[in-house]
């Protein structure tokens, strides 16, 4: 649904995104990762043309966006809606004028946009504000006025630049549902950008991590999960002090995934192996395919690890010793 | 005294409020232009942006009195004559649509940019943002930026007076200056009062009541 080739953009002598490929399949959620200063807002902005890239295609249902003229471009916008971390709605305008705002801008009839707001509001699970004004309502409220907003024109692409970010745990995880809601009910393709992983590993089916402007890996979120060393791994399954309790002769790491969570993999290695091991730090992330944990062991100093690791590498396992 | 003093006083508000409405009319494509144009603006224009701005800089700084007896052919041009209310009106609005350009220029640039790259992101038109988008939330200050200038025509038109404009400056300067009758003197300066803090409390409540942020 979405496809970006070769996307290249630069501010004066900044490469602020630098020969990205990145292609989401419809009805997916793909979440891009990194810092602030990324590039992350600068490619997400580059799909619906908000910033134009130097080089490179973007793609949306087949459409190369690049070569439109502005008329074309204009009608293209409305197929791809896109939510702001500060939600950008109307301060002096009603909750209803807010999402019927897309519609006004195309010239849908009065009676039709009424009848749209109200499926709207309904939808995001705020069918009684219609007549409140943005400044009355939560943050997490503003960001479902936002995001019905946003679908108001009914587009299959939705662009989150940083959806969650203004608002507290509990209202990310409740905004993250209602994605994952209406990616279900509408069939929405949904590209995210985020420095929160979370995020990511809870309603994400593939991501990618951005550094410096070029994407450094990129994936299913549960392959990366279970993959040791990945750069999405290692900010999963972050230690304070992960140089101390990796020590290579008496630390090992296990990374198991789908039908392997529920193994009692550490009484197999007391039992069948002999080795009494203590739990220096455990994870488990669920994602939308299936769960990932990791497993930090420390090993009695003097032990021989060597079978007990080809039995778990023979049997699924990941296994990491340094 | 009383029929005269109706009499000005409908004149003056004939003056003021039809200058007024010529003001809203011009200074708000005007005030569009120079936003639209400028830094902050979504169609920069370098060039058009500093010749409107200096067009309506030197628009502003031109004293009312000297503005008025400057512009005498074009009045003559518009209305056929240079004396009375209807021949004061183009002064008038001449003065105040630069002014006004100004304060809804800075009414806009004072709407968050972020809208406008939202309603970008909504494929929405340049006419559409500005009627939908930004017009719709600076209203409160634009509002304010018109009764500034209400207040501030209500001002010259009373040196419009003195060239002939009628109107409450006239009463005043004829009557309570010229022949020393103190009594037109205070009647002509409450009732100016009076306009003006109507006309300021009518703009600072509506644009009050328009605000949501």
């Amino acid at each position: 649904m979405i496809r970006l080739r070769d996307i290249t953009k630069r501010f004066g002598d900044i490469v602020a995104v630098d020969d990205v490929n990145l292609s989401v399949p419809a009805g997916r959620i793909h979440g891009v990762l990194g810092r602030s200063g990324a590039g992350k807002s600068t490619l997400l902005r580059t799909v619906n043309l908000l910033e134009r890239p130097d080089r490179g295609t973007v793609e949306v249902d087949g459409v190369d966006l690049t070569r439109l003229d502005h008329d074309a471009l204009r009608h293209a916008r409305s197929r791809i809606g896109m939510v702001f971390q500060h939600f950008r709605l109307l301060h002096n305008r009603t909750v209803a004028a807010n999402v019927a705002l897309p519609l006004k801008l195309h010239g849908t009839p009065r009676n039709l946009r009424a009848t749209r707001v109200r499926e709207l509001l309904e939808l995001v699970g705020l069918p009684d504000k219609a007549d409140a004004y943005p400044s009355r309502l939560s943050g997490g409220q503003r960001q479902r006025v936002a995001i019905a907003r946003a679908l108001a024109s009914g587009p299959e692409v939705l662009l989150s630049d940083e959806a969650t970010s203004a608002l507290d745990p509990q209202t990310t995880i409740d905004i993250l549902d209602l994605l994952v809601k209406l990616r279900a009910e509408l069939g929405l393709t949904i590209l995210l950008i985020t420095h929160e992983l979370d995020v990511v590993t809870r309603i994400c089916d593939s991501a990618s991590i951005m550094t410096d402007g070029a994407v450094t890996e990129s994936g299913p979120v549960a392959d990366l999960l279970a993959t040791p060393g990945s750069q999405l791994g290692s900010q999963a399954f972050r230690l304070p002090d992960e140089g101390v309790s990796l020590d290579p002769r008496t630390g090992l790491e296990i990374t198991f995934t789908g039908a392997a969570v529920g193994d009692p993999v550490v009484a197999t290695l007391v039992n069948r192996f002999g080795l009494d091991v203590s739990i220096t730090d455990a994870a488990v992330h669920t994602t939308t395919s299936g769960t990932v944990g990791r497993l930090r062991l420390r090993l009695p100093e003097g032990t021989d690890p060597v079978p007990a690791v080809e039995w778990l590498a023979t049997n699924g396992y990941g296994v990491r010793r340094a | 005294m009383t029929e005269k003093l109706v009499e000005a006083s409908l004149e003056t508000l004939h003056m003021v409020g039809l200058s007024a409405l010529w003001t809203l009319l011009a200074g708000v494509p005007l005030g569009v232009l120079l936003f639209a144009t400028g830094p902050g603006g979504f169609r920069r224009r370098p060039v058009t942006h500093r010749v409107v701005g200096t067009v309506v800089n030197v628009g502003r700084s031109a004293p009312f009195v000297i503005l008025m007896v400057a512009i005498t052919p074009l009045t003559r041009a518009l209305v056929g004559t240079t004396i009375g209310s209807a021949a004061a009106v183009v002064p008038l609005a001449v003065a105040a649509v630069p002014f006004f350009a100004r304060l809804v220029e800075s009414a806009l640039l004072d709407v968050d940019p972020g809208l406008l790259e939202a309603a970008d992101s909504m494929g929405a038109g340049r006419l559409g943002t500005i009627r939908h988008v930004m017009l719709p939330e600076a209203l409160p200050g634009l509002l304010r930026g018109f009764t500034v200038t209400v207040v501030a025509i209500t001002g010259y038109s009373a040196m419009a007076g003195a060239i002939g404009g009628g109107g409450l400056g006239d009463l005043a300067i004829r009557y309570g200056y010229q022949r020393y009758e103190t009594g037109y003197m205070i009647a002509t300066v409450v009732l100016l009062v009076a306009l003006v803090q109507v006309v300021q409390f009518l703009g600072d409540h509506t644009a009050r009541r328009l605000d949501r942020r």
